[in-house]
């Protein structure tokens, strides 16, 4: 299932697929996921493979991963967003989460992966640290 | 020290994969069928061959059709042309009537304009009626007017003219157009004739155009076959007479017809159809039923057909015969297809549906066998993947403790339901020292066989790393250390390691990223939560795991230890089965053994389901503390636990 932009200033949209639209945003690389339902490893797996493509495009450092229209996420999925994270990392990039739906930062909060990948209420409220 | 030994380990363990794992056995290759690739190919053929001989009935209809619309038309023509020639002699009979008396260049004058847009017609004739008694005076009549046509004449039996014999009437030609050529017919007494004779009186009975034929022309014009017609014609008070026919008529109109001219004038303005025509007097005997024949190659008629002319539709060539009443006769056109009539108009159509369906059909059957073939493979391979599958479940099952440790006073029990026939899901019980049991339950990323993989993995380096830590935490850094390197990017383990002294009643665990543990006490009222304490395993290999400070387990107190599978598992409607139904489960049910309590909590998963599979694994852990005094006793007398879990184990 995929949903469509809700905010995105549509001038600025730099990248497009079914699973993600990219723009900039005060100078960090706004990556809105499209997708509303990450449970089939079918549709994890092409968000994967498009983003990772996509980062490997592009030199940003800093990322958001704008999460408002997922709904659900399996544990095939967190672990991409782990493995997102780690590419990221070797470009020297941080990546930080905004737009997530209480339950879904409910298993990032069980996991501690907050503690990896900082999640922020929305683009606005995004803090930047070294780390 | 001990407080477990073999029979000290229970029955409190269970994996439940999706097939009973006694009724696996190695998928069998079926012996395939031919008969539905034989059926489908002989359907096919039979298909064809029925298309085949459809579009042959229909292109041969359509040739038949062809046919009989050229034969009428050229029926249709042909009657046309007699009908016009007809016409002349009505302008004749027409003349006569609004005349009284029609001298013999009056007669030439107006034959003449006929005969010019009317070739067929050789010759126009006046034929007075003579009584026997006026035949003197008649032929005086004609040598005053200067005619050398005296006496009437008529033929000998050698064919040579001679005068007529004495008889009652006498009908002879005196006014012919166009005379050049026709000179001998002037004085031929044309009732001296049986067949002229014969026509003479039908036509004064019937007043109508009466004709008579086939006929040697006295004329003796290019073609023998001709025709002679006679039209009646009456004095101006028979024309009165309410019934002329019954009166004797003054004389008749005469013409003399090319039956070839007539046919060959009808059809010249037809296309040219690659058939014979044949045009036949259907009053005449077989032999002389052929008044004219129009081959389209003259070389070849289709006379073939003339010894069974009574039974034309026997003949095997395509033909067409068509009657008609005029003139006092019956009529007949013949007409026979040649064999390029159906050679032109042959679209092999019929042919070409035949091929393509059997070509078809061969190209189907070869698909088929391909693609049966390609089947066999699969097959084959899903065999083999299913084979290994379920070698895998077998594996992993016997790496399940197969059995809960049985220690006095602690009531230790789990299952796990796979969501696919290998699970990510893993639980495991393993002595940590002599004093302390060891409990681990922990789930990979995703399900299935790469997971079950991984939880292979973190069981054999669990149960290595616990030599090398004291602390619960330490040992998973160990574990997390060891797995972190070539592990895949996106994956990790979420596992809870928990120890318990059975002596002290003391709980220590250290939670990596897995799904909040809860302790209940004798109320069910929430104790403690066993809450993440560090990041899943296999994510980062220098993160610290810390382990908890030491819980204080009491009588009557519960440790419910789950994974995400439990808590996730969705309703038709998307509802999660969440935290707060399974503490409703384990509370209405704590008093019961640790195993009934699981029983409980999975059938109020699979009933908040509705009967659909979950899509993740359900891995449960109950332990609950009951009588601390006999705990106390069994320690003084077990062997060691290293020894208990040697004999126990896998």
């Amino acid at each position: 299932m995929f949903l469509h932009a809700r905010t995105t200033p549509a001038a600025n949209v730099i990248e497009i697929s079914p699973e993600f639209q990219a723009y900039r945003h005060r100078g960090a690389m706004c990556v809105e996921v499209l997708i509303s339902n990450l449970m089939a490893p079918a549709a994890t797996k092409r968000f994967a493979e498009s983003i990772s493509q996509f980062i490997e495009r592009v030199d940003d450092r800093r990322f958001v991963l704008d999460m408002f229209h997922v709904e659900w996420m399996c544990s095939l999925m967190l672990g991409e967003l782990i493995s997102l994270r780690k590419k990221l990392l070797r470009k020297e990039a941080v990546m930080v989460l905004i737009g997530l739906r209480p339950e879904l930062r409910q298993i990032l909060t069980v996991t501690r992966l907050d503690e990896k990948m900082p999640i922020f209420a929305d683009l606005e409220s995004v803090v930047w640290t070294k780390t | 020290m001990s407080w477990l030994n073999q029979e000290h380990w229970g029955s409190n363990v269970a994996f439940v994969s999706p097939v009973d794992r006694d009724r696996v056995t190695r998928p069998q290759l079926q012996r395939r069928s031919w008969l539905p690739i034989l059926a489908v190919a002989l359907v096919g053929m039979s298909l064809s061959l029925t298309a085949f001989f459809v579009a042959a009935r229909w292109e041969r209809e359509r040739i038949e059709a062809a046919f009989t619309l050229a034969s009428r038309n050229e029926t249709a023509a042909i009657r046309r042309q007699m009908t016009s020639e007809i016409e002349v002699i009505r302008a004749m009979e027409a003349f006569y009537s609004a005349s009284e008396l029609v001298e013999r260049h009056e007669f030439r004058l107006f034959a003449a304009a006929l005969l010019s847009d009317h070739p067929a017609i050789r010759a126009l004739e006046w034929v007075p009626q003579v009584p026997g008694d006026q035949r003197e005076a008649f032929e005086q009549a004609l040598l005053a007017e200067g005619v050398n046509s005296v006496p009437f004449k008529e033929l000998s039996p050698s064919g040579a003219a001679r005068p007529v014999s004495p008889r009652d009437a006498f009908f002879p030609v005196v006014y012919v157009e166009p005379l050049t050529g026709n000179e001998q017919a002037l004085g031929f007494d044309l009732g001296s004739e049986p067949l002229r004779k014969q026509a003479l009186d039908a036509a004064a009975q019937s007043g109508q155009i009466i004709a008579a034929g086939p006929i040697r022309l006295i004329q003796e014009m290019e073609s023998a076959n001709g025709l002679l017609m006679f039209q009646a014609i009456y004095g101006p008070a028979e024309q009165e007479s309410p019934a002329p026919v019954a009166i004797s008529p003054m004389g008749f109109i005469v013409a003399v017809v090319s039956v070839d001219k007539i046919v060959e004038q009808a059809l010249g303005s037809l296309q040219r159809e690659p058939m014979d025509v044949y045009l036949l007097d259907m009053t005449a005997p077989l032999e002389k039923k052929i008044l004219h024949t129009h081959a389209f190659d003259p070389s070849h008629p289709s006379m073939v057909w003339l010894e069974k002319a009574e039974d034309a539709d026997e003949l095997r060539q395509l033909h067409h015969l068509e009657e008609f009443t005029l003139a006092g006769k019956s009529w007949g056109v013949m007409t026979v297809a040649t064999p390029s009539f159906s050679r032109i108009r042959q679209n092999w159509h019929h042919w070409g549906v035949g091929y393509t369906g059997i070509a078809l059909t061969l190209l189907l059957t070869a698909y088929l066998i391909s693609i049966a073939g390609r089947a066999d493979v699969a097959e084959l391979a899903l065999a083999a993947h299913q084979d290994e599958l379920h070698l895998a479940r077998r594996v992993q099952v016997g790496l399940l403790p197969e059995s809960a440790p049985k220690i006095h006073g602690i009531d230790i029990a789990g299952a796990s339901y796979p969501a696919t026939q290998v699970s990510g899901d893993h639980f495991d019980f393993i002595n940590v020292d002599n004093e302390r049991l060891g409990i681990v339950i922990g789930d990979a990323s995703g399900h299935g066989l790469g997971a079950a993989m991984l939880m292979v993995e973190i069981r054999a380096c669990l149960r290595t790393a616990v030599g090398h830590g004291e602390k619960v935490g330490d040992i998973l850094s160990v574990a997390n250390r060891v797995l972190s390197e070539g592990m895949l990017e996106d994956r990790f383990i979420t596992l809870l390691l928990a120890t318990i002294d059975p002596v002290r009643r003391a709980l220590v665990y250290a939670n990596a990223g897995h799904p909040t543990g809860i302790v209940l006490d004798s109320h069910g009222r929430m104790k403690q939560s066993l809450t993440s304490t560090s990041i899943p395993i296999g994510i980062d290999d220098s993160e610290p795991f810390p382990s908890s400070e030491a819980i204080q387990l009491e009588d009557g107190d519960l440790v419910l230890l789950l994974t995400d599978g439990v808590l996730e598992a969705m309703s038709r409607t998307g509802e999660m089965f969440g935290e707060q139904r399974t503490l409703e489960v384990v509370r209405d049910h704590r008093h019961e053994p640790a195993a009934r309590i699981i029983d409980h909590l999975h059938a109020a998963i699979l009933h908040h389901c509705s009967g659909k599979p979950p899509h993740d694994d359900i891995t449960v852990v109950i332990i609950k503390i009951e009588d601390p005094s006999a705990a106390t006793a069994h320690v003084d007398q077990a062997a060691s636990i290293e020894e208990s879990y040697a004999m126990a184990g896998p």
